[in-house]
């Protein structure tokens, strides 16, 4: 009696034979003890990657998931014709509008980088994109966020992060707001609203903060350095994500320097 | 196609696929992200899209591209909540785990190592030959050899370790 080959064992194992082999095998191993053995010492084989793999593994939890689709979308929306006028070599103006195209393409690298690994335009983006971080890291520490407050004219909450993580969403602002955003030391992240901004209904809870409506003016927020992760969505749009260590920029910027970036409500 | 209803079927599996075969969470996410952004442009009805991000992000990895937004680290934060940071005894035994398994991964050629990953993800043998490009017949051979080489490879780094931990303890049991 010839035995099964160990390729046939294992696609017996696998499920990869159809019935009639699947049967073969089946007859032959019930009485032949060597390829029984074999049989068996494949599938502890198998158990043993299965199982160590899985202890290995780092976990995703459902929050990942969500992130990264938000991640994907944002990359996905096309570039704006600034950025295609950019990679098709066109100069821009001023060295601020470079600046700020530079954090637009940064903020879709996914897309840019891969379109264009290893050129010119790439290495020149990831300069522009060290000297932005530079003025970032000389942010000073901003204001300690207090508990719920009201400042001035305007309206202010703060909110503490759930497990680390914060969400903060606008609804319907006015597309003129500008939303400036930097990071804080302390734990709490706070949203202050100014000028017209400053009617937005507040609502607020553990690790999420929302505003909704407001008429034109600013909206300022600061977010933990000590939060895992935080996120700034208008509109159902992510603007600015914080992954660890890791500020990505997701939408046009307005204008950044000295300590914080600023966005418009209405970007693109 | 509902786009995010395949993500949301595809990218928990294409990422533990990636952060096994690289070893590098943050890496397996880029690429992930990535490959689904490619995706975009394919318009794949969902059973070929699977094969085709698996391919394509299998690719990316053998290119070593990463997403420079891994480098954009604006502003330095805190280290993680002190709550998460596991005991030393059970931080110990999970690195040795995962240099176990790397050591064993890294042990096989890249092919088998797609291989097994792959059949770990649930695909068919016909599926795992088009991204290896080997011929279907000699999948069952490959998939077989390679476990055995994995599972040696892996058994013997475990054993080493505990007689590591054993010699440890001895000693410390000796100076005191
Ligand atoms: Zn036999």
């Amino acid at each position: 009696m010839e035995h099964v080959a160990e390729g046939t064992l294992q696609a017996y194992l696998d499920g990869e034979l159809a019935a009639e082999e699947n049967a073969a095998v089946e007859r032959h191993v019930a009485a032949c003890v060597e390829c029984a053995a074999e049989l068996a010492s494949l599938r502890g084989a198998a158990y043993v990657l299965a199982t160590s793999l899985a202890r290995a593994d780092q976990p995703l939890a459902s929050d990942d998931v969500a992130h990264a689709f938000q991640l994907v979308r944002a990359h996905a929306g096309g570039l704006p014709g600034s950025a295609r006028r950019w990679l098709t070599g066109a100069a821009p103006s001023t060295r601020s509008a470079l600046l700020r195209a530079a954090l637009f393409l940064l903020g879709l690298a996914a897309v840019a980088s891969a379109a264009i690994p290893g050129s010119p335009v790439r290495a020149w983006l990831a300069g522009a994109w060290q000297e932005a971080a530079s003025l970032f890291s000389q942010a000073t520490p901003g204001p300690r966020a207090g508990p719920a407050r009201s400042v001035g004219d305007g309206a202010g909450v703060s909110v503490l992060p759930r497990d680390g993580r914060v969400r903060i969403v606008l609804r319907g602002p006015d597309a003129r707001t500008r939303i400036h955003v930097r990071l804080v030391d302390g734990e709490a992240a706070a949203v202050r609203a100014d000028g017209g901004a400053a009617t937005a209904r507040f609502t607020s809870g553990l690790g999420h903060l929302e505003l909704e409506g407001g008429g034109p003016g600013a909206v300022r927020i600061e977010v933990p350095r000590a939060a895992v992760w935080a996120s700034i969505e208008v509109d159902g749009r992510p603007y600015l994500l914080k992954d660890g260590a890791d500020v990505r920029i997701l939408a046009p910027l307005a204008d950044s320097g000295g300590t914080e970036v600023v966005f418009r409500a209405g970007a693109e | 196609m509902d786009f995010e209803a395949v993500f949301r079927r595809l990218y928990p599996t294409l990422f533990r696929y990636l952060q096994r075969l690289t070893g590098d969470a943050d890496w397996a996410e880029d690429v992930a992200q990535e490959s689904f952004v490619r995706l975009l442009r394919q318009r794949l009805p969902e059973a070929e899209a699977r094969p085709w991000l698996f391919t394509v992000a299998t690719n990316l990895v053998r290119d070593g591209v990463r997403k420079t937004t891994r480098r954009q680290r604006l502003l330095a934060s805190a280290g993680p909540p002190a709550s998460s940071i596991p005991g030393p005894e059970e931080e110990r035994e999970r690195r040795a785990e995962i240099a176990a398994v790397r050591a064993a991964l890294e042990g096989l050629a890249p092919r088998d190592r797609q291989m097994l990953l792959m059949r770990e993800e649930g695909f068919k043998y016909a599926e795992i030959a088009r991204a290896t490009g080997v011929a279907p017949g000699s999948v069952g051979t490959l998939v077989a050899r390679a476990l055995r080489r994995f599972a040696e490879a892996y058994r013997s780094q475990r054993a080493s370790d505990v007689r590591t931990a054993a010699q440890d303890t001895a000693f410390s049991a000796k100076q005191g």
